[in-house]
């Protein structure tokens, strides 16, 4: 589990870009869809996720703008970019590559040596 | 409970400056935690759980805190330009002390009362236009954080610039102003109306506040 979190940090910017494809979405909603996703196993601390939002908000691939809520706190959505998609393509491509080339390393390296 | 986040946030961020980017950022993050909270007891944990919960899952805010604080843009004016400034100061200032000498000079050596005279104007213009250039080039005052007392200071400093500039150019203008009149008097004999330059200049100097004024309303 922690070399599947490791990994999976390493890829928090994409997976917010991915879960602000579809709509517009805030801090812990976009936690609970990620921590839905895994099955429970899986939930970002806050102080990463908020540290990838600034990051991507400063690279212009997200923006952000405060809710209306009447009652409770205001909440900060953010929104994707163009920049922000075109960022979200080249990473899947990115992983897509790499997914291949750690495939034939650890799966076809072991084939071979049976 | 939804107090006890508050203050946690509080204590988390007691040490940070309250910019406004900062603010924003307690404000968010406030706002999620009382969602997860809300949400843990929805399925049915206690009070107590949730929140032990929802302070275990924050993680380090310190790198959080990092990530919205910018390195201070005020950097350090580099030794030289201040060696420079003042290098250039010293120089205006000899300038001016000297400037009456050359009226000795002229009229006890060269027996010429009017270059002197001249001659020491010209050294009080030059004095002038050296402290005016020294006053331009120091470097603005650049905003640290985006907090209401940085604002307030940026336009203070803006402000007094302004107003020491115009002031500066102010004495320039008017040293000019006479050295033309004794000038152009003594050369061309003209002393019967050269005195009208001094209405003139006043003109010129109310237009150029004119002109400055309309920038300022365009800005």
């Amino acid at each position: 589990m922690s070399i599947a979190s490791d990994m999976i940090r390493g890829h928090t910017e994409t997976i917010i870009l991915r879960q602000l494809l579809g709509r517009d979405s805030y801090g812990y909603e976009i936690n609970k869809a990620i921590q839905e996703a895994t099955g429970n196993q899986y939930e970002l601390k806050e102080a990463t996720l908020y540290t990838a939002f600034r990051r991507l908000e400063q690279s212009g691939c997200i923006l952000s703008y405060w809710g209306d809520e009447t009652t409770g706190a205001r909440r900060r959505y953010y929104s994707i970019t163009s920049q922000g998609r075109a960022r979200y393509d080249a990473n899947v491509e990115e992983w897509m590559n790499a997914r291949a080339l750690i495939d034939r390393l650890i799966l076809e390296g072991e084939t071979r040596n049976d | 409970m939804i107090d006890r986040i508050r203050d946690f946030l509080e204590q988390a961020f007691a040490e940070v400056p309250r910019t406004v980017k900062v603010m924003e950022l307690k404000e968010e993050l406030f706002s999620n935690l009382v969602d997860k909270y809300n949400d843990l007891l929805r399925q049915g944990r206690s009070e107590e759980e949730a929140f032990d919960a929802v302070i275990a899952g924050m993680g380090d805010l310190d790198e959080l805190v990092r990530s919205i604080q910018e390195p201070s843009p005020l950097a350090p004016e580099p030794q030289q330009y201040r060696t420079r400034r003042a290098a250039v100061t010293a120089i205006a200032v000899m300038l001016y002390i000297l400037s009456p000498f050359m009226v000795i000079l002229f009229s006890e050596l060269l027996h010429q009362d009017t270059l002197g005279v001249l001659a020491m104007f010209a050294l009080v213009a030059v004095a002038t236009g050296l402290l005016i250039f020294n006053h331009m080039s120091r470097p603005v005052y650049v905003k640290n954080a985006d907090t209401v007392v940085e604002d307030f200071k940026e336009w203070r400093s803006v402000n007094g610039r302004r107003r020491s500039d115009y002031h500066s150019f102010r004495s320039a203008f008017w040293c000019l102003t006479v050295v033309i009149y004794l000038g152009a008097s003594f050369l061309f004999g003209i002393w019967p109306f050269s005195w009208l330059i001094f209405i003139m200049a006043a003109a010129v100097e109310g237009i150029i506040r004119g002109i400055l004024a309309m920038k300022e309303d365009d800005r």
